[in-house]
């Protein structure tokens, strides 16, 4: 129960604190979604559209104002399409959480077996995949992204439809820091006293790296696939506006450049409530999957 | 245990992944257009964007049209019109017999409720409200009479009517849905109706059966007349040729000038480049910052730009080179500014010369006062414009001119750079068919005058070309004002804007409005796959 409520009590400042910080951001840019729209009209049809929308308030009443709504529940329209933010997360969320959904599988195997890979030392196997994982966790997502879109569309044309690509590229990304994670996990466990012993008693090296090893190794491991939520989601935002899938990645960044103040609000507080949802989730897995740490 | 936990963890994460299509129902004779943004809103009153004309042409009528190859205004909604002699007031004779998609009847009242939405400010429209210019009230004469009232003569009222964005739409629908909800149930009189818009995704309609006052321009209908369209959306430029050949769009616009050059190539395509007329790619020069203060430097920037080799490599040899501040498309255009900034690279040294500019450093840029010769461009993201500028960056550095670029990602940001008034040059343009486009940008106290240039007569030649009715003076201001907007240098013109469509050779008869951006699909037939 305590901890129910400490979980509450922390979401909750977490969300006004993101809530907050964008909110100041977005008033520090130049610029608006009025003036985007409105340029050609005269400065009074700004002035009064502007007036329409609060903006000629103090600062601090508008942001009193924005807090009340959202004590409400009440995200806004957006400034462009004067559709509720609401309706708009709705339509984008799934298509953002398939990518995040695919990218992740795809992750998790491939960084589980990469790392396990490049870890246990097959010679040369294992150098060209601690290559891949190197690349995988330096080299940027657009570079790959691009690369990707331009192989294919040359030699298949169809990007736009081909749903495989994108989280394809993110879950190569994302997979390479769970490699590297696997990888120097099972390499930290490989010089563990208990592994010693278990070689000295002449088990067989791999019945010792699946029994001893990799057991203790992954379950690290577990609570960081949770945390590349986050990870997932900013590049959901370049994924997305690489292939131009319409999710909330791409939904950010129009919104953003457009600055269409209630929707870039609506986006981040989702994402701030999914990231707490999923450090949650996580927390509560490793609970289960360790019972050492519920003591 | 745990590991049942765990899966039925993921299952709930995969069960929010599930994904079904809506099936609609289907005709043979159904057409998938490719449009190129994706649109904030599709409201022709209230929104401005170019994608919402593409639909809504077919949607709606509007009291005027103008003919696509005369571009002379013939009858719409309204039979004929007069205008009174101090030019204050327009009196339509509108057509009767005509019903909207819902069956309400077009009448005097009907056009009466479209101004009333579109003139309140409630409506907050973006453009349609601009091209009535000063109209100031209208009068219901009686059924099929109205009297549109201005506050000053504005010759350019006819153009305005004429276009999608003053549409005349059905007043009971507009009086059932709030502003906001009217874009999704859109109620017109023209050749198709409405049927669905799906934000980011689609915009459906489907014949009008019931049409028979079509604007005299269009041929009979077709046994094979297309019945159903589907609207999509190609946001980025380099997929689109890629949806045209795999049969996701029938036909597509805006395509990148090198796949239009390879599908006109390919004999299961046909290329139709339509002229736009208005503004002309350019790049405005800001009159109030130095060095572009200086008349000898914007003189010397034109000479110093070779347009051919632009307009080849980047656009593919497929739009003209632009001499003026109007593409030579556009109505009144004045060709006397053909040739007069040649390429001229002696010229353009001459020039800064004169003005004083020498390398005395010797670093390959001429400095004057110790001040290297520099100017900062605006470089907007969109129409290949980052390709332009880096011919432009070349071509000046052999006559010593270094520009600084300034890349802006989006509108909005392009806005901001040019508020801050520390520009020499940003690119933008707007389209039209009246020359009226210029008065905004040209006179001293235009909304949008980014060149910042302030001249008694140009404003006069500009407020009396929107004033005057008779066809040879405008076309006189208007030829004078393009005369001393090149004199003076106010704008590097590089090129006339093509708008460079293609479509499978399943259809045939697709043609475009005077405008250029608009389709005129109530002739387009369609072969229907097997």
């Amino acid at each position: 129960m305590i901890n129910i409520l400490r979980f509450a009590a922390s979401a909750v400042l977490t969300l006004w604190l993101a809530a907050s910080l964008t909110f100041v951001a977005l008033r520090l840019l130049p610029g608006d979604a009025i003036q985007a729209q409105y340029w050609e009209a005269s400065a009074e049809l700004q002035a009064t559209l502007r007036q329409n929308l609060h903006w000629d308030e103090p600062i601090g009443v508008q942001y009193a104002r924005f807090l009340l709504a959202l004590l409400r529940g009440e995200l806004g329209v957006s400034l462009y399409t004067g559709r509720p933010v609401t309706e708009i997360l709705a339509e984008r969320f799934l298509p953002t959480t398939e990518l995040a959904f695919w990218s992740l599988s795809i992750a998790v195997v491939w960084g589980i077996l990469g790392g396990i890979i490049a870890a246990i030392d097959i010679t040369v196997i294992s150098a060209i995949f601690r290559l891949i994982i190197g690349l995988a966790v330096s080299v940027p997502i657009y570079w790959t992204g691009t690369l990707v879109i331009f192989v294919v569309a040359i030699h298949l044309g169809g990007v736009r439809e081909n749903s495989a690509l994108p989280a394809l590229v993110l879950g190569f990304h994302t997979g390479g820091v769970i490699a590297r994670s696997v990888q120097s996990n099972i390499q930290d466990i490989k010089q563990a006293d208990f592994v010693r012993t278990a070689h000295a008693k002449g088990l067989f090296p791999s019945y010792i790296v699946v029994q001893h090893i990799l057991r203790v190794s992954l379950l690290p491991v577990v609570h960081m696939i949770a945390l590349q939520a986050g990870f997932l989601l900013s590049g959901a935002v370049i994924t997305e506006s690489l292939f131009q899938r319409a999710g909330i990645g791409l939904l950010l960044l129009d919104a953003v450049q457009g600055r269409d103040y209630p929707v870039v609000q609506g986006v981040v507080l989702m994402i701030a409530t999914v990231f707490i949802l999923l450090n949650r989730f996580a927390e509560l897995l490793t609970h289960q999957l360790d019972p050492r740490l519920n003591s | 245990m745990r590991f049942f936990r765990v899966l039925w963890l993921l299952g709930i994460l995969s069960a929010c992944t599930g994904n079904a299509l809506p099936v609609s129902e289907t005709t043979p004779y159904k057409l998938f257009y490719g449009l190129t943004l994706s649109v904030s809103g599709i409201d022709p009153h209230i929104n401005q964007n170019a994608e919402l004309g593409i639909v809504l042409r077919q949607v709606y009528d509007t009291l005027v049209y103008r003919h696509p190859e005369t571009r002379e205004f013939v009858p719409g909604l309204a039979t004929s019109w007069t205008i009174s002699e101090d030019g204050l007031i327009y009196t339509f004779k509108l057509r009767e017999n005509v019903t909207f998609h819902d069956g309400t009847l077009f009448n005097a009242d009907a056009v009466a409720a479209n101004l009333e939405r579109i003139m309140n400010p409630e409506t907050a429209s973006q453009r349609a409200r601009l091209l009535l210019g000063p109209l100031t009230a209208y009068q219901v004469v009686d059924n099929a009479t109205i009297n549109l009232i201005l506050s000053e003569p504005y010759s350019p009222l006819l153009d305005g009517l004429s276009q999608v964005y003053t549409a005349i739409a059905s007043p009971k629908a507009l009086k059932e849905y709030s502003l906001l909800r009217y874009q999704y149930h859109q109620v017109g009189t023209g050749p198709f109706k409405f049927v669905e818009y799906v934000p980011e995704d689609r915009i459906v309609i489907r014949r009008n059966p019931d049409y028979a006052w079509q604007p005299d321009f269009y041929a009979p209908l077709a046994e094979n007349a297309v019945q159903e369209i589907e609207f999509r959306f190609f946001r980025d430029p380099a997929t689109r040729a890629a949806a045209l050949e795999s049969g996701d769009a029938d036909v597509m616009g805006e395509l990148l000038p090198l796949d239009a050059r390879e599908l006109a190539n390919n004999p299961e395509f046909t290329v139709v480049p339509a002229a736009i007329p208005g503004q002309p790619l350019q790049f405005y020069m800001n009159t109030a910052q130095p060095p572009t203060n200086n008349l000898a430097v914007r003189q010397a920037l034109i000479y110093a730009t070779n347009r051919n080799a632009i307009v080849d490599a980047v656009y593919q040899g497929f739009s003209p080179i632009a001499w003026g501040p109007l593409a030579a498309v556009t109505p009144f255009y004045n060709p006397g500014v053909v040739d007069v900034y040649a390429y001229n690279l002696d010229q353009a040294q001459t020039l800064l010369a004169g003005a004083g500019y020498e390398d005395s450093d010797n670093d390959g840029i001429l400095d004057l006062n110790g001040a290297p010769l520099e100017v900062t461009v605006i470089q907007p993201a969109w129409g290949l414009v980052p390709e332009v500028t880096q011919f432009l960056q070349d071509q000046w550095r052999s006559v010593g001119i270094r520009a600084v670029i300034e890349p802006v990602p989006g509108f909005t940001s392009l806005l901001e750079e040019v508020e801050k008034g520390e520009y020499n040059m940003v690119s933008f343009d707007a389209f039209g068919l009246d020359p009226v486009v210029l008065n905004a940008r040209y006179l001293s106290s235009g909304t949008v005058n980014w060149t910042g240039f302030s001249n008694p007569e140009l404003d006069n030649l500009l407020l009396e070309a929107a004033r005057q009715s008779d066809n040879e003076l405008r076309r006189v201001a208007y030829g004078q004002s393009q005369a001393i907007i090149m004199q003076q240098a106010l704008i590097l013109p590089i090129r006339d804007y093509v708008n460079l469509n293609a479509h499978s050779n399943r259809i045939s008869d697709l043609r475009f409005d005077p405008y250029g951006w608009f389709p005129l699909l109530y002739n387009v037939t369609i072969t229907p796959d097997d």
